[in-house]
């Protein structure tokens, strides 16, 4: 039993107004932070040897993205995103029995310039032990608008070395084609997607850390790409991917390791794998070099073919390079300095498709694609 | 606070750690402001300058919970911890006393001991009257200590997972990382100051030390320590250091203090407070259970 003036002393140290203050285990931001970055993403030219017709330049996409973290009273954080992206360049329209060698893809035309506008709000309140967000946000298209919503959870256990996250979210998306009458495409469609996520994330000692999360996501409604010749896919999607991080910081080189491991699945019968590997080194007080490495292949879709179906015998056929068998590698390099309030960050990344990388057997497709992605990014917080 | 500081931080991004510290550094400076009996705008200046007049002076939460603690202070050492011992200190100025190798005489620490008594000082809530002219008090054996608490629970507020502040001696550890690799803390060595006399792990909480290593003075050969004893006068004679582990640093300065206050006493006190602690007598000799 502790001693009466022992208890005596806690007692009135306790009551010392700056002793036991507040300790929340995630702190509101405290300062505003105002972010720009410009990012670049450029896909290869479809090969000759398997353009039948069409453009070969794929696209181009130029994203200039926006962001705002600023505290709002003592325990609310509020962040405003926006992006916007401007795409042209053209995208395999149908595939047909190899001709002349191997030519089966036919292209759209290069007359594809399209923008698009995201924004996002988000309000989180930061508990002693937790905290939850609210977010609502809109996406539109000149042939499309997205309004989605979710709502997430935190919450600390086990002396906070503990957490256990989820999240729920929704979105409505309508699709308007442009040129409808002229390829007779589809007018006036829409998609549901609903979505939950489960998450923990273990300390595991003062360096090193797990997280593992579950993530399941149904769409339903027009699933189809209307911009696509013969392409009919179901009208439900359900998904299911196991996402799991390990990140290590090592003291005596200054540097943090974090691989990836994701599994995923989906009712089109789609598998996939994606693992990770990146090397955060910090170097001196104001610079970090990041270089990474990525493995990714999936299984090919159950109604995927290399080449249309256009007999009208089949329910559900495509030819998107997307849902065939392959596999990718990128590599990428990110440069992050600092000085003073501002950070830079500058970002590139390669990848590389290709039937021979897959681990899956399945149908493969000509139309894979290769592309090469760079950003700049500045950030300042005040 | 006088005293050189130092905080550390593990596994945070430099850039944050900067910011973070910014922050501390204004939480010391405001508590020195505050609580300085040095600095002419401080609380204790006010309090001390109306010592005699007829009118109180008020006091915020902060102020009277240290007043209250100061309290509990006096309670449980029985007298013996007195933040208006303040007149005694001036009468033993090391400094003259050191060039005239002469101790104070009888007569002026009667005069001194009239200006003391925690008892003698009249308190309501939010407000002190020093009714004497010439009384004063000061914080020092709690004020630094709780600085230290209170920079560590800023750092926690901020988002530290680890850490841990150092005010002239008087060390706070904090964070939920630091119960699975503990610090490394020295405690000086009152014989040789550039020494550790001992180095212990802290996991949490705070540790503090009271001695008369680091202000003391030699006169006609006797060394005579900053430690006074408000009830008798005279610097107290007994342990060269006492060190004191606590949850809080604020609760292991004023043990270690009420410890050496106490003189040969103050061992089988702290036996009885059941906080780890290591003593050293002025031969040199040591009494522990704090572990290595």
């Amino acid at each position: 039993m502790k001693s009466r003036s022992l208890l005596a002393l806690t007692a009135s140290a306790l009551a010392l107004p700056g002793i036991s203050a507040v300790v929340r285990a995630d702190t509101p931001p405290t300062e505003t932070s105002l972010g720009y970055r410009i990012s670049s993403y450029e896909e290869d030219n479809l090969p000759e040897e398997f353009l039948f017709l069409g453009s070969p330049d794929r696209y181009d996409i130029t994203v200039h993205q926006f962001q705002l973290v600023a505290p709002v009273g003592d325990n609310y954080g509020l962040s405003l995103n926006s992006s916007y992206e401007s795409m042209s360049g053209a995208s395999p329209w149908y595939a047909l029995e190899p001709f002349d060698g191997n030519k089966s893809i036919v292209m759209s035309g290069a007359t594809i310039h399209e923008q698009r506008r995201d924004y996002n709000i988000s309000l989180r309140r930061y508990l002693d032990n937790g905290n939850y967000a609210f977010n609502i946000g809109t996406s539109k298209e000149d042939d499309y608008e997205s309004w989605n919503g979710g709502f997430d959870l935190q919450r600390h256990f086990n002396n906070d070395l503990t957490t256990l996250s989820g999240g729920v979210s929704f979105a409505s998306d309508d699709i308007n084609p442009t040129d409808a009458s002229l390829f007779n495409r589809v007018t006036d469609e829409s998609k549901r997607t609903s979505s939950a996520f489960f998450s923990v994330s273990q300390i595991i000692d003062q360096n090193s850390l797990f997280q593992s999360s579950l993530n399941l996501t149904h769409h339903s409604g027009f699933l189809t790409d209307p911009y696509k010749l013969g392409d009919a896919r179901p009208d439900s999607r359900t998904q299911a991917a196991l996402s799991n991080a390990y990140r290590r910081f090592i003291p005596s080189l200054d540097a943090a390791m974090h691989l990836d491991l994701r599994l995923y699945d989906d009712n089109f019968g789609v598998n996939s794998l994606t693992f990770e590997v990146s090397w955060y080194q910090n170097l001196g007080d104001n610079w970090q070099i990041t270089p990474s490495l990525r493995y990714y292949s999936q299984s090919d879709a159950d109604f995927f073919s290399a080449v249309n179906d256009f007999s009208g015998t089949v329910p559900h056929n495509s030819s998107d390079y997307r849902l065939a068998a392959y596999g990718a590698v990128s590599g990428g390099l990110q440069v992050q300095t600092t000085l003073d309030d501002v950070t830079l960050t500058f970002m590139v990344e390669r990848y590389v498709t290709d039937d021979g990388y897959s681990m899956f057997d399945g149908a493969n497709s000509p139309a894979l694609v290769n592309f090469t992605r760079m950003s700049l990014g500045v950030g300042y917080s005040f | 606070m006088g005293s050189p500081c130092e905080i550390q931080f593990r596994g945070c991004p430099v850039k944050i750690a900067k910011d973070v510290v910014g922050k501390l550094e204004k939480e010391i400076l405001r508590l020195e402001k505050k609580y300085s009996r040095f600095l002419p705008d401080s609380t204790i200046t006010h309090i001390n300058e109306s010592a005699g007049l007829p009118d109180v002076v008020t006091v915020d939460e902060e102020t009277e919970r240290l007043l209250e603690y100061a309290d509990t202070c006096h309670t449980q050492s029985q007298g013996l911890f007195d933040i208006t011992s303040g007149s005694l200190r001036k009468l033993w100025n090391y400094h003259q006393l050191e060039e005239k190798q002469a101790l104070p005489d009888s007569r002026e620490i009667n005069l001194a001991l009239e200006k003391i008594g925690w008892e003698k000082v009249i308190r309501e809530p939010g407000m002190i009257h020093l009714p004497i002219p010439g009384m004063e008090i000061d914080f020092g054996g709690i004020v630094k200590e709780y600085a230290a608490d209170c920079v560590a629970a800023k750092a926690e507020e901020e988002g530290i997972a680890s850490g841990m502040v150092e005010l002239g001696g008087d060390i706070r550890v904090f964070g939920l990382e630091s119960q699975h690799l503990p610090w490394q803390v020295g405690i000086r060595d009152p014989f040789n100051t550039d020494n550790a006399a001992a180095v212990i792990e802290i996991q949490s909480g705070g540790l503090a030390t009271s001695g008369d290593y680091e202000r003391y003075t030699i006169i006609q050969g006797k060394k005579y320590s900053h430690i006074l004893n408000p009830l008798t006068g005279w610097p107290i004679e007994g342990f060269s250091s006492v060190s004191v582990l606590a949850q809080q640093c604020v609760v292991a300065g004023s043990a270690a203090s009420i410890a050496v206050l106490l003189g040969s006493a103050g061992k089988a006190w702290l036996d009885e407070l059941g906080l780890p602690y290591l003593c050293i007598d002025s031969d040199g000799t040591r009494h522990r259970t704090v572990n290595n």
